[in-house]
């Protein structure tokens, strides 16, 4: 009896068609799309949750959503392949989606800006035009640009794999034209009053690289994104998309088990054999679908080392990590109303100047410190009870700023970062905060590498310049893979990070592994 | 229209060259491989899966308790800082039936963490079986496997009340002594009242420390011993802890921020008694380890089948419905994850596939999409029925305990 909740028992465990690595959002879309495939499917989650950061934590009369801020609304776009309209029609899970009402109020401090910007199109114009008069024949061609950029990812991604560029070229030629360029130097060639990237340009946390290295393309196609549809999240967190996963998963045949780490993906001959778990328990497999990043893989996962080709840890040394973030989660005792919190989105910083903002979250003094953060009630009612408000100041933060921290400080230093944070927002919102503080709890990089064993806690994946964006990396797919049968999804994949990515990079990863298993066979 | 970023031609050559960048990139990239995540190994002090630990020293508080001085097995190791309140959980193994316990943490960290260090105070209780199990047989040298510092009964700094009304019951004292000369240390303007719930005189633990505390500390801190069985010689509080006691000794407890640790019924009990004060949700923190309660529990007996995550055979377990369905599965000789034994943390997670289970809306820590999609909490659940569960496997065990 003893045994049983230790798991393994010295038998060599029945084998799978594929193992996926990890149940974060790629994971688990990768999982579900493999039994969707009629794959015998193992989805190991070293956690005791799905998700990764796709979760959710309860304190006192409170549910906090740790990481989704919003995912874009394409439903109502008839053309689009969206990752809503994914989890909706596609996949069919059962998740209840609240609209965002607003897209985001923008407060600089320095400027005295303090904006708040609509979704839409035309809108985003008007706004702008009345903030920075004269701006309307620019913001307008910009924000055209942007659409014809996600039109043409939209007739890539809709063409299987055999995209038309003939057709592209022709139709969205600035596509091209513009494809190999940083969001700054396009937002100089047309011409973008400085003002107009101020109230534009702070979703540039999202991507996590500051605009003068931040690939065009990606940047053009998550501001249409947002700006176009509107936006969502679940009503029960992320955690609700999640578990809608593990009960399609499961109904479709799939296993899944938690509290179980892989230790080691088993490779011979530069192919991969099966896993072996933190149970001690070795399992064969065809194939395996990594929610770990590269980095961890080809440093710590693959066994032995010496399978490992050279040229994959140069393609993790070349890239640029992404950042990890601090965020303060806050109940508050009363209405958010009562508060004068009006807005579901705040991005508030001294500035916009991307590249001074992203310079200051390597160090845990800096004072210029942007914030994204959410009042998840504006957008979901009846996320806390009544007469309650639910608030999350979040701000990017590298791991160096935190590396010289000792465990006995930590909980004091993280403290420090929360006030400064709780002090930032009542200063640009002049919302009373800290008198209405029921439950709070603080997440730093050790927080999310913890709870998800992403390395360094890092939630985006590497950064998308130019070189390393969602094209370059489509197009080098087939030549950067270094072991037969391994393939990667996740924040660190295919199609960047964000939750729309990491989970569509999960669909992509299944079908590469089917498709892989498939062509073994007939060999 | 169309964009010129440098000119027509150089704009959409470099879009085909950039795939040549990145390869030209990756080629000049050195082939090291990476040290460990700096923040994974941050991750791995403060939080290690299992903390080996070895009983250092044996001190006897009381007749029926004693503090346990524990530190790390292997010297090389340090013990994971924690904050004052938390608690660890630890693995006591009786009569061939393994199971693990809450003990909160009763050294101040700022001592645990120079002397590398957990002090665990155990009291036997008359309805438990581990505590007189541990009392009877832990001294210098036992070993004993630890889970990391957990829990929430903190105080914290950005959302409490300077004026903190600390309410202990019986053993309930323990995380206090650790809370209490924390916060004295390291918090100025604290001001500190103890209203310590005992039975008898001598059963008080951790006098001679509170005496000493009250003197050194005396315009902040106020101890107050409250003895229910009153005695001839008894010159202290006598009776229960009630808000007419707690007003006489707080000074506007409706501003302060009440920590309550004890026994089940002292919990009811002062549920009741701070209502008087009109206190908001937060301002009462409670601990409440194995002490979620369900009064309406069903009569009979009951049959929990378990099915566990990676294993191909199915259990079937006896249940008895006046215990909670963790309870039953510890009963049963399995050793499912568990750690704070009140609802809260989640470590327990496990699946509810047929029949049906009673939670305490008091215990609920369960997330709103876990009751959606049929998860729940096994240590603060009751059966209402024959229940078919599924429960992950318990990976905080000692390595190499497991056949």
């Amino acid at each position: 009896m003893d045994t049983r909740f230790s798991g393994y028992n010295g038998a060599m465990a029945a084998s799978y068609d594929i193992i996926v690595l990890g149940a974060g959002l790629g994971g688990l879309c990768a999982a579900f799309e493999a039994c969707r495939a009629g794959k015998r499917v193992l989805l190991l989650e070293q956690h005791n949750l799905p998700g990764g950061f796709a979760t959710s934590f309860v304190r006192g009369r409170f549910e906090f959503e740790p990481s989704l801020h919003e995912m874009p609304d394409i439903r109502s776009i008839r053309e689009a392949a969206g990752v809503v309209r994914y989890l909706a029609d596609d996949a069919g899970l059962d998740i209840d989606f609240e609209s965002i009402p607003e897209a985001y109020r923008v407060i600089l401090t320095s400027t005295n800006t303090n904006v708040r910007m609509p979704f839409g199109r035309a809108g985003c114009v008007e706004v702008i035009e009345r903030e920075v008069p004269g701006s309307r024949e620019a913001v307008t061609a910009y924000l055209d640009l942007c659409g014809e950029v996600q039109s043409a990812f939209r007739a890539l991604s809709g063409s299987d794999g055999r995209p038309d560029y003939r057709a592209i070229l022709r139709e969205h030629g600035n596509f091209f034209r513009t494809g190999a360029y940083t969001a700054d130097q396009v937002a100089d060639a047309v011409g973008l009053p400085g003002a107009a990237r101020d109230l534009l340009y702070p979703y540039w946390c999202y991507l996590g690289v500051p605009t003068n290295r931040l690939s065009f393309s990606i940047w053009a196609a998550l501001l249409n994104s947002y700006l176009e549809s509107g936006a969502v999240i679940p009503r029960l967190r992320s955690h609700e998309i999640s578990s809608a996963f593990v009960q399609k998963i499961e109904q479709l045949g799939g296993e899944v088990r938690f509290n179980t780490r892989v230790e080691r993906v088993l490779v011979s001959q530069g192919a991969v054999r099966g896993v072996q778990t933190s149970f001690g328990e070795e399992i064969a497999c065809g194939a395996v679908i990594s929610n770990a990043s590269p980095t961890l893989m080809f440093n710590a996962l693959i066994h032995p080392f010496s399978e490992v080709p050279p040229a994959a840890r140069k393609m993790v040394n070349a890239r640029t990590h992404g950042f990890s973030l601090v965020v303060v989660y806050l109940g508050l005792n009363a209405d958010r109303h009562a508060l004068g919190l009006d807005d579901y989105s705040y991005f508030i910083a001294p500035h916009m100047d991307t590249r001074r903002l992203y310079a200051s979250i390597s160090s845990l003094e800096s004072e210029e410190i942007m914030q994204a953060s959410t009042c998840l009630n504006v957008a979901n009612p009846s996320c806390s009870p009544e007469g309650t408000t639910i608030l999350a100041l979040t701000a990017g933060y590298r791991a160096e700023a935190w590396e010289n921290v000792r465990p006995k400080e930590y909980f004091r230093v993280k403290n420090q970062v929360a006030e400064r944070l709780i002090r930032q927002f009542e200063g640009a919102t002049g919302a009373d905060i800290r008198g209405h503080i029921e439950e709070i709890e603080v997440a730093t990089p050790q927080t999310f590498a913890r709870y998800t064993g992403a390395y360094d806690g890092i939630v985006y994946g590497y950064e998308p310049e130019p070189w390393d964006s969602l094209v370059p990396r489509a197009l080098s797919a087939k030549r950067e893979r270094y072991i037969a049968g391994l393939s990667f999804c996740g924040g660190f994949g295919q199609r960047c990070h964000g939750y729309g990515s990491s989970i569509l990079s999960g669909k992509a990863a299944a079908k590469t592994a089917v498709d892989e298993l498939a062509g073994r066979v007939t060999a | 229209m169309k964009v010129t970023v440098k000119n027509p031609l150089v704009d959409l050559l470099r879009f085909f060259l950039h795939v040549r960048t990145r390869r030209r990139r990756f080629r000049r990239a050195p082939a090291v491989a990476l040290a460990p995540g700096r923040m994974n190994e941050l991750s791995a002090l403060l939080h290690p899966p299992v903390q080996e630990l070895t009983v250092l020293a044996r001190t006897e508080e009381s007749p029926t308790s004693a503090t346990f001085r524990m530190a790390p097995a292997d010297g090389n190791a340090t013990v994971a800082a924690f904050r004052a309140g938390q608690y660890i959980a630890l693995e006591v193994e009786t009569g061939g039936v393994r199971v693990s316990r809450p003990f909160s943490i009763a050294s101040p960290p700022d001592e645990s963490l120079h002397g590398n260090y957990y002090d665990i105070t155990v009291r036997s209780a008359a309805d438990g079986f581990v505590a007189p199990w541990i009392l009877e047989h832990w001294k210098s040298g036992t070993e004993v496997c630890a889970s990391d510092p957990q829990g929430f009964f903190s105080w914290e700094p950005l959302r409490d009340s300077r004026s903190v009304v600390c309410l202990a019951g019986g053993s309930g004292i323990t995380p206090f002594r650790s809370l209490i000369p924390d916060l004295l240390e390291h918090q100025p303007d604290a001001n500190i009242v103890l209203l310590y719930g005992i039975v008898s005189p001598e059963e008080a633990i951790f006098n001679a420390q509170w005496e000493e505390l009250s003197n050194r500390y005396a315009d902040r801190f106020r101890y107050v011993p409250v003895c229910s069985g009153a005695e001839a010689g008894w010159s202290g509080e006598a009776g229960f802890l009630t808000a007419e006691l707690i007003s006489r000794v707080v000074e506007q407890p409706g501003d302060a921020s009440c920590f309550v640790c004890g026994p089940a019924a002292m919990h009811a009990f002062l549920d009741a008694e701070l209502e008087k004060f009109g206190l908001r949700p937060g301002q009462v923190r409670r601990e409440n380890f194995g002490g979620a309660r369900h009064d309406g529990a069903a009569s009979g007996s009951f049959t929990i089948t378990v099915e566990v995550e990676g294993a191909d055979q199915v259990v079937s377990v006896a249940a008895d419905p006046r215990e909670t369905v963790l309870t039953a599965l510890e009963r049963a000789g399995l050793n499912p994850p568990a750690l704070c034994r009140s609802g809260e943390c989640g470590w327990c997670r496990s699946r509810l596939l047929t029949g049906s289970i009673s939670v305490p809306e008091r215990s609920d820590g369960r997330r709103a999409a876990d009751r959606k999609f049929g998860y729940f909490h096994p240590c603060s659940s009751w059966p209402e029925s024959d229940v078919t569960i599924r429960v992950p496997r318990n990976p905080k065990q000692r390595k190499g305990r497991n056949i």
